[in-house]
Parts: C-alpha cells; sequence; structure tokens
C-alpha cells in the first residue's frame, strides 16, 4: 500500500547512498559481474551487498542475470562517477548530511529554524566552507545538477542580444558554459565564493571559453559586478528566506542598469494540491538552508521589492522554470 | 514487518508510474524517499489525522494544537497534500484525504503504531554503510546491543514495537487461519508470540483449542494484565521464557511466526533444536515467515521481500531465505520441511515434523 511504500522510503533512501558510497555502480562500467567479486574489490561484505544489490535490482537500478551477475541499467548507471549528468555526489550528499538533518525533522516543525543547523551546529553554507569533503560532495552534487538544468536553459531562453551574462553565485561555471557554447559571441562574468570559483577557471579553459568570461569572487551579500546587460541567479534564491533573499535581489538590481534583465532559474510551486517534486524540495530548503521554493506571487512579491518588475515564465524541459524579471 | 495488505495495493516503482519518468527523476525521487518518510512519522506523531477526524481546520488551528511553527507546518501540510494524506479546501481549511485515515488511531487498520515504531529504525539505517563495510548488525552498531535487548530494556520502545507487530498479527491472523487447519490440534504454542494476536485468533475459530503464549518477562507481564479481559484466560496458559534456552513441553502444534528471519543460522538453529526437544512424533511445527523467491529481478512479488530483507540486516541482524535455505536450516535443527502452504497474505506457512 501506498502509505506503507512511503515510510519505507529511508531504506531505499539508504540503500541507493550505499551503492553511490562504496562505488559498486564505477566497477560495473565494463559490464556485468557477481556481488562476490564486487565485495571483494570493494572490500565490504558479500553477504550485505548481494542484498541491497538484489533490493536495487527490484526497483531498476540494476539487472541480474541467470548466473547472478549484476549489470547497470540507465537508473543505475546515473550512479557512475563522471557521466553525464551523474548523480552520485547527489546520492552521496543526500544520504549523509540530508539524511542525519532531516533525522532532527520535528526540530524545525516546532522551531521553523533548519534542522541541519542543529544537527551540525553552524548554518549550512558555514559548514561546508569549513569541511572540504562535504563541501566537494556538495559542489559536485551541484555541478551535476546544473549540467541537467543548464542544457535545459539554453534550450528554452533565447539570450540573443545581450552582450554579457553575469551568473551570479554561478558555482563552477556550467551553466555560463553551456550559454556562451551557443553563443559565440557573448562575454561573461563568473561570480561566486573565492573557495568555489577557484575550480572554475580551468573547468572554463577546457570548453575554451575562459577568455571571455571573467571569474570574480566575491560574496553577494555584499557585492555583485557591474558591466552585465543579463544577470543570472540559478538555484541560489531558493537556499535563503525572503530577508536575505531580498538582500541579494538588492546588491544584483544596484550593479544593473534600468532596462536590464534579470533571470531567476528556480521550480516554481503550483498554487494546486498536484503532486509536485518542487514541494518537497522545498522542505528540503526548510530543514538544510532555511529557504524556500516560492510561488509566482511569491517572486512577483519578492522581485517587486527589490525594484524589479517580473515580466515572464518561461518552463524548461527540468522542474526548474526561468523567472525572467526587467530592472525598472 | 510485513504482512497482509502490506504491499498487496500496488506500488512498486513501475506501479506508480516512476518507471515512466526519465531516469534522473526517478532516481532523484527515490534518493529523497528518506524526507518521505520522515514526513510521514511527523504526520503521525504530530496526531495530525486525529485532529481532522471530526473535521476541516485552519493551518492556525492545527499549529496551535501541535503546538509547532505555523509557517513550517503549512509546508508541510502542503506536502503531505500532494502526497495524498490531506486535502486543502477552498478555504484553506485542511481535511482527511483516503490515505490519511490510515494515520487515524481509532480505525481497526491503523497504521499509527507502525509508522510510529519507526523512530529507532530511521536512526538504525542511517549506518546501513556500516553493515556493508563490516558484515555487523547496524542496530548493534547504533546502541551497543541487539534489538531485543534494546527492547527489554527500553519500555516506551518495546510499547511501540508491540502495538506495530500486535496490528500486523491481527492481518495475518486472517490469513493464516483461512489457510490452515486447526481443528485437529489440542494444543497450540506460540513462540515469540508477543501479544497473542494469532493465538487468541486462533482459540476464537476453534472451541476446543488451548494454547499456551509463550515470549519474554516483559511481554508476558503486559499479557498478564490484557489476558482477563479477551475471555481466553480459561485456555490460554501465559509461560514467560528464553527460547534460546527451551521452550514449553506440551503443545501438539508449534508456531514460529515472524520469529526465525529476526536471526542469523546460528541463532535459528539454537530455537529450532529447543522446540525439536518440545515437539512429538505426532507434533507439528509451523514457521510462519515470507518465502523469498530464488530469481531476482524488478517484479512485484519481490520488492517487499527484499526490502524486508534489508531491514533484518540493518535491524536484527536477521534475514528473509529461500524454501531451500529453510529446508537446510530445518534439517539441521532434526526437522523435515513436509510442505509450504501459501496464504493469501506475503506470508507462508511451512508445515515440519519432527525427524526420528
Amino acid at each position: 500500500m501506498a502509505l506503507r511504500q512511503m515510510l519505507t522510503g529511508c531504506w531505499l533512501a539508504q540503500s541507493i547512498y550505499v551503492i553511490a558510497k562504496i562505488g559498486a555502480a564505477d566497477l560495473l562500467s565494463g559490464g556485468p559481474q557477481s556481488s562476490e567479486d564486487l565485495s571483494k574489490a570493494l572490500r565490504v561484505d558479500a553477504n550485505a551487498l548481494y542484498r541491497i544489490m538484489r533490493t536495487l535490482t527490484s526497483y531498476g537500478l540494476f539487472e541480474e542475470d541467470d548466473k547472478h551477475r549484476f549489470g547497470l541499467t540507465p537508473l543505475g548507471t546515473l550512479l557512475q562517477t563522471g557521466v553525464p549528468g551523474s548523480m552520485r555526489a547527489m546520492a552521496i550528499w543526500n544520504g549523509e548530511a540530508a539524511y542525519r538533518a532531516w533525522g532532527a525533522v520535528q526540530h524545525t516543525i516546532e522551531t521553523g529554524q533548519p534542522a541541519l543547523g542543529h544537527v551540525l551546529g553552524m548554518k549550512m553554507f558555514d559548514y561546508l566552507a569549513q569541511n572540504h569533503e562535504t563541501g566537494r560532495v556538495f559542489d559536485e552534487a551541484m555541478t551535476g545538477l546544473s549540467v541537467q538544468v543548464s542544457q535545459a536553459v539554453v534550450a528554452a531562453y533565447d539570450f540573443s542580444g545581450f552582450k554579457t551574462i553575469v551568473d551570479v553565485a554561478g558555482g563552477q561555471g556550467v551553466l555560463v558554459a553551456a550559454i556562451l557554447q551557443a553563443y559565440p559571441e557573448m562575454g561573461a562574468i563568473l561570480c561566486d565564493m573565492p573557495s568555489v570559483v577557484e575550480g572554475s577557471r580551468k573547468q572554463l579553459e577546457a570548453v575554451g571559453i575562459a577568455g571571455r568570461c571573467e571569474v570574480v569572487a566575491g560574496d553577494f551579500f555584499e557585492f555583485v559586478p557591474k558591466g552585465g546587460d543579463c544577470y543570472i541567479l540559478s538555484s541560489v534564491i531558493h537556499d535563503w528566506d525572503d530577508e536575505q533573499s531580498l538582500r541579494i535581489l538588492r546588491q544584483c538590481r544596484s550593479a544593473m542598469d534600468q532596462g536590464c534583465r534579470l533571470l531567476l532559474v528556480e521550480c516554481l510551486i503550483p498554487d494546486s494540491p498536484e503532486p509536485v517534486f518542487s514541494k518537497l524540495l522545498d522542505l528540503q530548503m526548510l530543514v538544510m538552508t532555511g529557504g524556500r521554493e516560492r510561488t509566482e506571487h511569491q517572486f512577483k512579491d519578492l522581485l517587486a521589492a527589490a525594484k524589479f518588475r517580473l515580466t515572464n515564465i518561461i518552463p524548461t524541459a527540468v522542474p526548474e522554470c526561468i523567472v525572467e524579471a526587467l530592472a525598472v | 514487518m510485513s504482512t497482509a495488505k502490506s504491499f498487496s495495493e500496488p506500488a512498486t516503482p513501475a506501479q506508480t508510474g516512476m518507471a515512466e519518468l526519465p531516469p534522473q527523476f526517478a532516481l532523484a525521487r527515490m534518493m529523497t524517499g528518506y524526507a518521505v518518510s520522515q514526513l510521514i512519522h511527523i504526520a503521525a506523531q504530530l496526531g495530525l489525522a486525529d485532529l481532522l477526524k471530526h473535521g476541516p481546520q485552519s493551518i492556525n488551528e492545527l499549529a496551535n494544537s501541535t503546538k509547532t511553527h505555523q509557517d513550517s507546518l503549512n509546508r508541510v501540510m502542503r506536502c503531505l497534500v500532494a502526497f495524498g494524506l490531506f486535502k486543502e479546501k477552498e478555504s484553506g481549511q485542511f481535511e482527511l484525504a483516503a490515505l490519511g485515515q490510515y494515520l487515524r488511531t481509532d480505525v481497526p487498520d491503523s497504521l499509527t503504531a507502525m509508522t510510529l515504531c519507526s523512530e529507532e529504525s530511521y536512526l538504525v539505517w542511517g549506518h546501513l554503510l556500516h553493515s556493508v563495510k563490516t558484515g555487523e548488525t547496524a542496530f548493534n552498531h547504533v546502541f551497543g546491543m541487539h534489538r531485543y535487548q534494546y527492547l527489554e530494556q527500553h519500555p516506551e520502545a518495546a510499547a511501540r514495537f508491540n502495538a506495530a507487530m500486535a496490528q500486523l498479527s491481527s492481518e495475518l491472523a486472517a490469513a493464516v487461519l483461512s489457510a490452515y487447519d486447526f481443528s485437529r490440534f489440542k494444543t497450540a504454542v506460540d513462540i515469540g508470540g508477543g501479544q497473542g494476536g494469532l493465538l487468541l485468533a486462533m482459540l476464537r475459530a476453534n472451541p476446543t483449542l488451548r494454547a499456551i503464549l509463550f515470549d519474554t518477562s516483559s511481554v508476558i507481564g503486559v499479557m498478564e494484565e490484557q489476558l482477563e479481559g479477551t475471555g481466553f484466560a480459561e485456555r490460554c496458559k501465559l509461560v514467560a521464557g528464553d527460547f534460546f534456552e527451551s521452550v514449553p513441553d506440551g503443545g501438539d502444534v508449534y508456531l514460529l511466526s515472524h520469529v526465525i528471519h529476526n536471526w542469523d543460522d546460528d541463532h535459528c538453529i539454537r530455537i529450532l533444536k529447543n522446540c525439536r526437544k518440545a515437539v512429538g512424533p505426532e507434533g507439528r511445527l509451523l514457521l510462519i515467515e515470507m518465502i523469498m523467491p530464488t530469481e531476482s529481478g524488478a517484479s512485484f512479488s519481490t520488492y517487499p521481500l527484499v526490502m524486508t530483507d534489508l531491514q533484518m540486516l540493518v535491524m536484527t541482524g536477521g534475514r528473509e531465505r529461500t524454501e531451500s535455505e529453510f529446508g537446510t536450516l530445518l534439517a539441521a535443527a532434526g526437522f523435515n520441511l513436509e510442505r509450504i502452504v501459501p496464504t493469501h497474505a506475503l506470508e507462508s506457512l511451512i508445515e515440519c515434523i519432527a525427524l526420528v
């Protein structure tokens, strides 16, 4: 029954996490293997590994052949390192920090404060800055996600006519790279925290756009670079509450001339009761960062308070939409 | 931990439409399933379904009665509406939807007990990686003792667990009684019989049958207070003990329902050998367990079993077994597996006789 299925959600999630963490999918890239062989290579308990892989076979992540060898399905392939749109880091992020935080969800519902902060003793982004291994997993998870989102954004939005894109908190530059590759005349500025942008130059060089993309280190609560005619905040605003979001948007606005565009790439919460993923993501934000996913109406108000006018909402092939606004 | 109706309404990945999702969305949903289970747990813990059973309420009322942060609760409710537990009216008030009814405490098929029982299990599942790396039972790693020892020492956790098991055994009892004829027996002994759900149902259906309920002293202690009220005190004897030491003599049918799957092979053989000493040549031993099919795959029939198998891996160190694994285990304890009687639940009856 549906409710019992939901109750065992943490079992399935942890099973996927373990497979991602030990790197089992990577070892299967050359073809099916028995769990016995896998367990030797991975130095894990053969009995436990077999039972987990048998379970995930039921959920379509693996296929078991008649010689009890496990092979990857399209779902399982996503747990490999380095494949396009890899979700391995995302699975590890979910299985560790997020899982722990959700163990204290009651704290959030009683106080309205993020459970993660309660569990870790500090805010999520401070924790990520201080714990490099977790920070790396988080960045990788976000990069994996932004590969999917970037392709969808470039396909859904016409950027022609812009001279310079500014990607605020653009991480490793995945979105900027996708846009500049599609528009050979365009320039860009990528800005993010110093620890994040460090690694981005190499990435930009690798895709041959380093010459057109300036990299600026800075904290968007303090400073957003001038000089663009299109500013993008992709999956940024949802990490913050209204007050903090407003501070970020105002920093953007003060860097922008009137008539420039601002694009927010965010999931929208519909007013209807339909079961969309953004409603669960909203609670992820509540528990992890204290941020939220917003309705169209909430975006409109937030933007207006920072002197923007919401002009259009453009859906994409992924759950995220493009919320287009004009600096007024 | 699953019986009769538990997974009989289809909810495999394929049947919930997950298979039609692009792989990255399907995987994202599965890997965030822990958030879903915690939300259901919170809904049960806050008693939201009981609060709404007499009619719709506003978020303000709900937040006040549950002493929670209103905006956060509102966002939780929005998600629970999306899951189908509640509905939101035009007025903004929330009311119970079909799934939410199962979280009421006053309905016969309530899942509240099972939901509340997941408190330790969420924590323990967070250590699945430890089980995989070391082979050690995650529960023992987290709590420093076997789950049953822990339940002996933590009466509140034991009460939650017993309530969940009682719910399961009342669902299971109907399936067992319609699959197997107990009328030829004089005395049934339920080893590890918990709150007696199965045994009392057997007494109800078989007026001449007598029964012995055997479990740990803490469980029997609770039952001593409850048995009077059932009207079966005359026909049902309560015996406290440890099935690793011995089991009571005097029965002609011995039941081990959901016991064997909680233990590894060595422990199972110890339990079964003690049963062997008590079961006479004409007697029967019945194991009531799910039977793991030998083939695997993305099929509706296997997935509740493989999931429960992992629950045993992390919680108790036990496992779900195939028919041949049961056969080997039984033979090692001096029993012959006579036949397997399927029920309309996921569990089967494994009928055994003593080898001479």
